[in-house]
């Protein structure tokens, strides 16, 4: 025990007051983890960027909501909407969705056949005949075979095709019955399948492949 | 109050010194400093000893208001007169030199008020100016140097007096 001043007593009782190390780390990683600066920068930027999303989605939303008006105006002076188109574009997209999930199955065909001449005879429970689309990218696609199935619960050929890449297609055909007779033509995408459907020479097609490889 | 830039270390261990001369008391300390410090980080203010000690003190004042564990109470010169005359020829003494082991300057030390602890903290270990401390702690020039000058005496009569107690 030394003599000293009342200063240097103090100096050296204050010495030995030390943060434990375990607290010491505590706060330490608390600073660590929020540095002023970066607090400041993260909360600006934070604050900036929901700025700027909020005057982009408004100015987003003005324009979704004026092309909607626009089309909505145009809709009803050039093709007056009814229940009935509404009911056409949800039942297309009803087959759409049916043809898609058969497509995806790939169940084993029940016919092999190279055209559709050949598949005909093979295919007597159809109470149609098989005819290749009038789209010569469609007619061109090269057969491999067919089995049975149904569209909206009708009787149906399920013809399988591929290019000549490789890229599969599944070729739907059935009669035209009032039904699908109303259901709009159109393409669509349904379950990772896109689909094409059209009416033609009395028959209802559909064409459907994977996507997106076939873009 | 300038203070040259430190690590974080040494501002966090000088910040828990300050705390423990308001407190006297580790546990306490602790948690003013851990206080202060969020406070600090939360607020994304500056990592200076200044700022931190003066989020340390303001939360120090806070709570013994709300608490009333140690009233910050200003110097009673009443009640400190009979001591600074008693003490006066110890403070004028030559050399000014004591011995004393840490038990007795940590028990000499809580018999001080935390604002005398404070300024005595602030000048001898901080090595501050009586006009920074007095913009630390808002107080006038003029009272820091008082307060500073009695505290000295008073904390060296009680060392005096646990000197000559612990004499064979």
């Amino acid at each position: 025990m030394n003599e000293m001043s009342v200063e240097e007593h103090l100096q050296d009782f204050y010495s030995h007051q030390q943060l434990r190390p375990e607290k010491l780390a505590e706060l330490r990683a608390l600073g660590d983890e929020t540095s002023p600066r970066r607090g400041r920068e993260n909360a600006d930027e934070t604050a900036s960027w929901t700025r700027r999303q909020f005057v982009v989605h408004r100015r987003l939303l003005a324009a979704i909501a004026l092309l909607l008006i626009g089309a909505f105006v145009l809709g009803r002076i050039s093709h007056p909407a009814s229940s009935g188109d509404l009911n056409n574009a949800v039942l297309a997209r009803a087959i759409g969705r049916e043809i898609a999930m058969n497509h995806k199955k790939q169940l084993n065909l029940e016919f092999a056949a190279a055209d559709y001449a050949s598949l005909q005879p093979q295919m007597s429970k159809l109470d149609f005949a098989l005819a290749p689309p009038e789209d010569p990218a469609v007619a061109q696609l090269q057969v491999i075979g067919a089995r049975y199935c149904s569209i909206q619960g009708q009787l149906a050929a399920q013809i399988r095709a591929h290019d000549r890449a490789g890229l599969v297609y599944t070729l739907y055909q059935t009669k035209l019955n009032d039904k699908l007779r109303s259901a709009t033509s159109s393409e669509l995408k349904a379950e990772g399948v896109r689909i094409r459907l059209w009416k033609e020479k009395g028959l209802f097609y559909g064409l459907a492949v994977n996507w997106p490889q076939s873009e | 109050m300038e203070t040259p830039s430190v690590s974080l270390d040494e501002l966090l261990q000088r910040g828990y010194r300050y705390a423990v001369s308001l407190t006297h008391d580790p546990a306490l300390a602790e948690d003013l400093l851990h206080d202060a410090w969020v406070a600090i980080l939360q607020a994304g203010g500056a990592r200076t000893v200044g700022y931190l000690f003066s989020s340390i003190r303001s939360r120090f004042i806070n709570q013994t208001r709300h608490e009333r564990l140690v009233p910050m109470v200003q110097w009673d010169e009443a009640h400190d007169r009979g001591l600074l005359d008693s003490t006066a020829a110890a403070e004028n003494a030559p050399n000014g030199r004591l011995r004393a082991s840490q038990g007795a300057l940590e028990r000499a030390l809580l018999q001080l008020r935390p604002i005398e602890r404070e300024a005595l903290f602030l000048a001898a270990v901080e090595g501050h100016t009586a006009a920074e401390i007095a913009d630390l702690t808002q107080q006038s020039r003029g009272t820091v140097l008082s307060l500073i000058h009695r505290a000295r005496a008073k904390l060296r009569r009680f060392l005096e007096q646990a000197q000559v107690g612990s004499q064979p």
